[in-house]
């Protein structure tokens, strides 16, 4: 567009120059205007054109160019200076530039002369031409500085079409524009993507960067840099090939954020591109516009207008209001514009929460509101709860928490005070230095935005640069001594700046409030001393109580993720520095890094790993600070959770959280619990829920003994941790010179054994260490741990560190809130072989052998257990082991033929199911979707910076699913999905029977008086789950999901079919046995 | 020439042999001979008149036939043999060879015949009876046992078949140890196999830097084919850079590297094996390079190849708190120079000098727990 204008502009310049008809000029000039006429009056089809005007374009070029080398030679330095010169003009317009004028005078003086003197003459017109292409170059440049507003559009109509509007004075109402615009719309929603299955690489790239870039333009708004996200998408739409990857999202992205701001040109403008993509607006485009006209409180007509036009594309009024993710705030103002078309009209009311139920049979007991149900509260009053909410509301709002060590104070000697002194001068400049290199890091990718490179500014400004620097000294803060891969921190500093980010939208977005009135209603279900009218399950009375909102907020893309964590981690690497020598801080000394990015060899990978100066570990542990420093999401909650009512809200207040934990990056789980129906999933929410519920303490007693040891130099005996400093040293650490090789290499040996198991000690003070510095720090006070689940239905606790999982010590600190402790399980060894062999050499290769442990490892289980018995002859470990294997495997085959005959059915049919290209999936008998996220490993590089990272991801569903996982996983994958739906089962009806109760896997907890019933709940519950068709179940499951619609007619899949229809008979266990039997739970 | 055995019927095979057949290529040789009538297998002892009675072949053991998918290598041409055995025989004083996979044994007998002790470690059992039975018609200067050379010692120190470990079989064969400074006491000779090649390669030289396995018993001379490539880059320099590589440096800083002989393998596709003899070095171990800080040597040289065409300077950061400069000024480098600028002993120098420099607690960067190396 602008070398057209240019191209006009020169002609003119010319007629006005030239003071007679010369032929040469002539010509040149009716190039130009053939140029143009051809292009005005052509009726091919745009890419036609766009090819003849850029040839055109460039042999012009090409003429000028040629014409210009050739006198550049003798003017460069002339020219040069001009260009300065023009450069400080900003916008000027070409044909204006005084020196220009001045040469086209010199020329009119000259021109009469002679022949020589008119060649000459045309030949510094032509310079000129040069010149004033070089100057829009320039001014190019200028502009680049300056964000794009305008769109250029590719379909030629349109264009004109916003160019005539454009230049119109005064313009017409934008609403004519805005109502034509959407009248005409293409009939296309999206674009069709044109499926090339040969080169499904390429295409999971394309989709990656779509992902990528709706992401930065969804975080642009977030970050309220609208203008730059308007830019990008303009700079991407004015080229065919980038305007391809534009998808509806990305405009509705930008349509939403005009809207909000009530700044219709660009609401327009991206109209005008929506149409020039061929898009056509959808539900959202709508209300985006519709909001923009109530913001600007537009008249009815406009508005009426609008409205008749969605109703022509077939969409609903309602649905503005129902189905889409809006916050309050705009949906008020959406109210408002309809209301002025339509007076009359009420918004459809918020579905009340259905209280439909779970159509599986186990569950009905538990939904039926005719049988009696007496569900357990909570021990505390109302106000009590009430000031809880309040204590962990505040916590999650400063997003860290801060706990004192409990390891023994040192002295403060001079040289500890020196060291806390050294490290605070440190952290303090560091501050200073990381927001100075936060600030130039930012200033880099908002230039690399502009340019339209990939850039990560809008996510670096969603935090202000002290978050961002606290971040990061914190991380190095952790930092062990034997450093951390640059993948897994780059990950996890990613991770935090989401979650942090997610944080302080909801405060931003009032969600606080709302939360406290609705959370302060629920508690009337729960305190101690209030009655509610209707006897619910939590998540019914949560429910009851309002609509959830539709979560906003997406996760970003893994790779932005890790971009960001990486990019802060090499800001970081680059900024830290100490003096050399720490003992004197003196300002002339030399500056030496404190973090070194090193290499790991494994194998045949490299590893990058940051490292920190042992100098600077060493300042560290002298100065021996004693606080700690956790995410409030890793810290066992202060009040009761919020209950679980979908895949994505429960648990913490304010703290994202997963109802489903995977990998970072796997969202094939998410998608399926999202895409199942809401009842399916109440068991999990409510078994969840409930879990999560119960009110622990800590029991001090048991917490000051462990202290005691603990400080003692612990005691490993007692599941107490030693501190490093007690590991075995080598007995001699230094050699003589003349000590032979093998005496070296033994040493060597030797020093590495001592290094390994000073370092496993370290980790297991380090655990223990936070472990018992929460208890301390939760000492007195009542706590809850929220629950979430893995892929397999099994439950954890969220809290990583101190929860009731793990060793005996663990679970001994902690003691129901109300009621008694849990006294440590002692084990039972009985006796099995004779000699050495115990129970425990073979336990758990028996136990393994139904999720399809092989020889090789049941000889390698058997092996570690024959080692760790001190007294056995290690010499004949190896044959021993070998002999154990063989026995425990024959035995078993016998025992347990039935057990095998459906681990063979199930084991063969993931294989088929693999083998056809789909993931295996199915459905718990409690209803709770469950998918195997085994593929083929996808490999995404992030290159650049100070190394490029490569991560690998088995969870990514466009690779074909991996078969030997698929199929060695399924068996144990699917009889641990019957445990917890066992364990969840047994926990609802303990619940409805007004029992307190928790688990660990197969491992169930109650007060003791009320052992008795939990453990016939238990029983009968094993029993009615087992008498379901559970097999059939799963069959009937499978052939729906791969053997109906178009696949069937595959040989592949009919013989997948047969395979599936072909249930083993179960065994002839008979299941009543169970309720009698002493030792189903031991 | 080389001749590939494996899908040839056995009197196709017979047929191929006589000709100029130096090595072969055997793949899953014995395992295919099952289903082959006693007759034809006859045959093979025809062509093999030194070769048990074919009850040896009639039954199979079992299990030989599931491991024995990889393909091997065996010399078959007495010429070869003749050629090689100059190389091990040179009046050097060590006339006790190790002899890896000898298979028909064609290298086995020139050897015994010019009067060497011979231990064969064959780790395929068809191949053992022969054997037995060639060293009793020679004089019982051959040692056969059934054993693959290259799981002798595994790395991981786990529970292992005492028939791979090395201190068991030399106290067997009463193989004494000579201290380093001193003369060869072993030489093996063998080809060295493809499957695994790496593996093999970082086995040989872990042994080598640690001082273990064979390397207990003192400088033992490896004299074993490698294919054309691998033997290059051996012996690479910065005289042929696209080439040169990590495993170059270690190599000749262990070893001295020499080409003895080069066999075509196929003359169709004109690869090669060769012959290459591997000598320790007197003077491997020093004050400062010892077989207890050798693995920060390996990652030190692995570390700069990553980015052989950068300067030794931006690797010195990221290898030792050290100044780099420092650095360079003590071992008179240029700070200019790069990776694939320098020599096998420049490393060694290299690494000797920040090994030994005083008033650092810290002179490197790595960690045991960066590598998996199990020591």
């Amino acid at each position: 567009m602008s070398a057209l204008r240019w191209g006009r502009g020169a002609a003119g310049l010319g007629w006005a120059l030239w003071p007679a008809g010369r032929p040469g000029l002539l010509a040149e000039e009716g190039t130009l205007g053939g140029l143009w006429g051809c292009r005005r009056s052509s009726s091919a089809s745009p890419c036609e054109q766009d090819r003849r005007r850029d040839w055109g374009h460039a042999e012009l070029l090409e003429v000028l160019e040629a014409r210009v080398r050739q006198l550049q030679a003798d003017n460069v330095s002339e020219m040069r200076a001009k260009l300065l010169d023009v450069a400080r003009i900003p916008e000027a317009d070409g044909s204006q530039s005084p020196r220009k004028v001045e040469a086209g005078n010199e020329g009119a003086a000259l021109g009469l002369t002679s022949r020589w003197a008119q060649k000459l003459h045309k030949e510094k017109l032509v310079m000129q031409k040069r010149k004033q292409k070089l100057e829009e170059n320039l001014q190019k440049q200028a502009r680049k500085h300056q964000l794009r507003v305008e769109p250029q559009l590719l379909n030629r109509q349109l264009a004109g079409w916003l160019q005539r509007w454009e230049r119109s004075t005064p313009r017409s109402p934008w609403e004519e524009q805005l109502a034509q615009l959407l009248q005409e719309a293409p009939k296309r929603l999206s674009r069709e993507e044109q499926h090339d299955q040969a080169n499904r690489l390429s295409k999971m790239r394309y989709e990656a960067q779509q992902q990528r870039l709706l992401a930065f333009l969804e975080c642009c708004v977030l970050a309220d840099q609208l203008p730059l996200a308007h830019h990008v998408l303009v700079m991407h739409h004015s080229k065919s090939r980038q305007q391809r990857a534009l998808t509806l999202p990305m405009y509705n992205t930008l349509l939403l954020g005009w809207a909000r701001k009530g700044s219709f040109k660009e609401l327009v403008y991206v109209f005008f591109m929506m149409k020039d993509a061929g898009l056509a607006p959808d539900l959202l485009s709508y209300a985006a516009a519709l909001q923009c006209m109530g913001r600007l409180d537009q008249d009815a007509s406009t508005i009426q207008r609008c409205l008749k036009q969605m109703a022509q594309d077939g969409l609903q009024l309602q649905e503005l209001f129902t189905s889409l993710p809006l916050c309050k705030e705009d949906k008020a103002v959406l109210l408002r514009a309809v209301r002025k078309a339509e007076p009359t009209f009420l918004p459809p009311q918020p579905p009340l929460p259905s209280f439909e139920v779970n159509t599986s049979p186990l569950l009905k007991e538990i939904y039926s509101t005719d049988l009696p149900a007496s569900f357990p509260k909570q021990h505390l009053p109302l106000e009590t709860l009430k000031d809880l909410f309040r204590q962990q509301l505040s916590v999650e709002m400063a997003t860290i928490v801060t706990v004192d060590s409990v390891e023994k104070a040192p002295s403060l000697t001079e040289e500890v005070l020196q060291a806390r002194k050294t490290l605070q001068e440190l952290r303090t400049r560091w501050e200073a230095e990381l927001c100075l290199a936060l600030q130039q890091t930012k200033a880099r990718e908002a230039q690399a935005a502009r340019e339209g490179r990939p850039s990560l500014f809008p996510y670096l400004c969603l935090l202000s640069e002290g978050e961002l620097t606290q971040l990061m000294l914190q991380t190095l803060q952790v930092l062990s001594q034997q450093g951390e891969s640059l993948l897994s921190l780059a990950q996890e500093l990613g991770m935090r700046i989401f979650n942090r980010h997610v944080v302080q939208r909801k405060q931003l977005n009032d969600e606080v409030q709302a939360l406290q009135e609705r959370y302060f209603k629920y508690l009337h279900l729960l305190a101690s001393d209030t009655q509610v009218v209707m006897s619910r399950l939590p998540r019914q009375h949560w429910e009851a109580l309002g609509t959830t909102e539709a979560s906003q907020d997406q996760p970003w893309p893994l790779t932005v993720v890790v971009q960001l964590g990486k990019q802060l981690a090499e800001v970081l690497v680059q900024t830290v520095k100490m003096p050399s020598n720490l003992a004197q801080l003196q300002d002339t000394q030399k500056l030496i890094p404190v973090l070194y990015h090193v290499y790991s060899f494994q194998s045949f990978r490299q590893i990058g790993i940051l490292k920190p100066h042992p100098a600077f570990i060493q300042l560290l542990e002298t100065a021996a600070e004693r606080t700690m420093t956790f995410e409030s999401a890793e810290v066992p909650m202060l009040c009761p959770p919020l209950p679980w009512t979908s895949p994505h809200s429960g648990a913490f207040l304010l703290s994202p959280t997963k109802l489903m934990r995977s990998l970072e990056g796997t969202i094939q789980h998410q998608r399926l619990l999202e895409g199942c129906p809401p009842t399916e999933l109440h068991g999990a929410l409510d078994a969840l829920t409930q879990l999560g519920n119960c009110a622990w303490r800590v029991n001090g007693r048991v917490l000051d003994l462990v202290l005691t040891i603990f400080n003692a130099k612990g005691c490993p005996r007692l599941g107490v941790p030693s501190p490093a400093s007690e590991a075995p040293r080598p007995s001699k650490h230094r050699l003589p010179a003349n000590a032979s090789p093998e005496r070296k290499t033994e040493l060597r040996r030797e020093l590495a054994r001592c290094l390994k198991v000073a370092r496993e000690m370290h980790s297991l003070r380090t655990d223990a260490l936070y472990r018992l510095s929460l208890a301390q720090h939760l000492r007195h006070r009542v706590f809850w741990l929220p629950h979430n689940m893995d892929f397999r239905g099994r439950t954890y606790p969220c809290p990583p560190h101190f929860n009731h999982l793990g060793s005996d010590l663990a679970r001994a600190l902690l003691e129901f809130a109300q009621g008694r402790p849990l006294g440590p399980h002692g084990l039972n060894v009985a006796k099995v072989l004779e000699g050495f062999i115990s129970r425990k050499v073979v336990k758990q290769t028996v136990m393994t052998v139904v999720y399809g442990v092989t020889r090789y490892g049941g000889r390698l289980q058997i092996e570690k257990r024959l080692r760790e018995l001190s007294d056995f002859p290690q010499e004949f470990v190896w044959q021993a082991s070998h002999y154990l294997v063989r026995q425990v495997f024959n035995s078993l085959q016998e025992m347990f033929s039935s057990t095998r005959a459906i681990q063979r059915w199930l084991t063969e049919s993931a294989r088929l199911i693999a083998r056809s290209g789909l993931a295996v999936e199915w459905v718990t008998p409690l209803g709770i979707p469950i998918i195997q996220p085994y593929h083929h490993d996808s490999k995404v590089s992030i290159s650049g910076g100070i190394q490029s990272l490569t991560f690998c991801s088995s969870g990514d569903t466009n690779q074909k699913p991996n078969t030997l996982k698929q199929k060695n996983g399924f068996p144990p994958n699917f009889i641990h999905s019957l445990d917890s739906s066992h364990m969840m089962l047994t926990a609802l009806h303990c619940y409805r029977k007004g029992l307190t109760f928790v688990s660990v896997h197969d491992c169930f907890w109650t007060h003791a008086a009320d052992v008795a019933v939990m453990n016939q709940v238990c029983r009968e519950q094993f029993v009615r789950l087992h008498s379901q068709p559970i097999l059939h179940d799963l069959s009937r499951f499978l052939v729906e999901r791969y053997c109906s619609g178009p696949r069937s007619t595959n040989a592949q899949v009919a013989k997948l079919q047969e395979m599936l229809l072909s249930v083993p008979k179960t065994g002839t266990f008979d299941l009543d046995q169970v309720k009698h039997s002493t030792y189903f739970f031991s | 020439m080389w001749a590939p055995m494996a899908g040839l019927s056995p009197r196709l095979t017979l047929a191929a042999f006589p000709g100029a057949a130096r090595l072969c290529l055997w793949r899953a040789g014995a395992a295919r001979w099952k289903g082959v009538p006693a007759r034809n297998r006859r045959g093979l002892s025809d062509f093999r008149p030194k070769l048990a009675p074919s009850e040896g072949f009639k039954v199979l053991p079992p299990g030989v036939s599931k491991s024995r998918l990889e393909s091997k290598r065996y010399i078959l041409s007495p010429d070869l043999a003749e050629t090689m055995v100059p190389f091990l025989l040179r009046n050097d004083g060590c006339d006790l060879i190790l002899e890896i996979n000898p298979g028909p044994g064609i290298l086995t007998r020139a050897l015994l015949q010019r009067g060497a002790r011979v231990i064969a470690l064959e780790s395929d059992k068809t191949f053992i009876p022969h054997l037995e039975s060639l060293g009793k018609k020679l004089g019982g200067k051959l040692h056969v046992l059934h054993c693959d050379f290259f799981k002798l010692d595994p790395r991981s120190f786990g529970v292992i078949k005492p028939v791979v470990n090395s201190k068991l079989l030399f106290q067997k064969f009463g193989i004494e140890t000579l201290p380093w400074s001193k003369g060869i006491p072993l030489k093996v000779v063998g080809i060295f196999p493809t499957k695994n090649e790496k593996k093999m390669i970082w086995k040989v030289l872990h042994d080598i830097y640690s001082c273990t396995s064979i390397y207990r018993y003192g400088r033992v001379e490896l004299n074993f084919f490698f294919n054309e490539l691998e033997s290059q880059r051996m012996m690479a320099n910065p005289l042929n850079p696209n080439l040169y590589y990590a495993l170059s440096v270690l190599w000749q800083v262990a070893y001295d590297v020499k080409l003895l002989h080069t066999e075509s393998l196929e003359q169709q596709t004109q690869q090669n094996l060769c012959l290459i003899q591997l000598t320790p070095h007197k003077d491997l171990f020093s004050q400062h390079l010892t077989s207890v800080n050798y693995d920060v040597f390996f990652h030190m040289t692995k570390q700069c190849f990553l980015k052989r065409h950068g300067k030794l300077i931006d690797h010195l950061t990221s290898l030792s708190p050290i100044d780099a400069m420092d650095i360079l000024k003590k071992i008179r480098q240029d700070k200019t120079i790069k990776i694939i600028d320098m020599y096998p002993s420049d490393f060694k120098c290299l690494f000797e000098t920040i090994e030994c420099s005083k008033d650092h607690t810290c002179k490197w960067l790595y960690d045991d727990f960066m590598e998996d190396v199990i020591v």
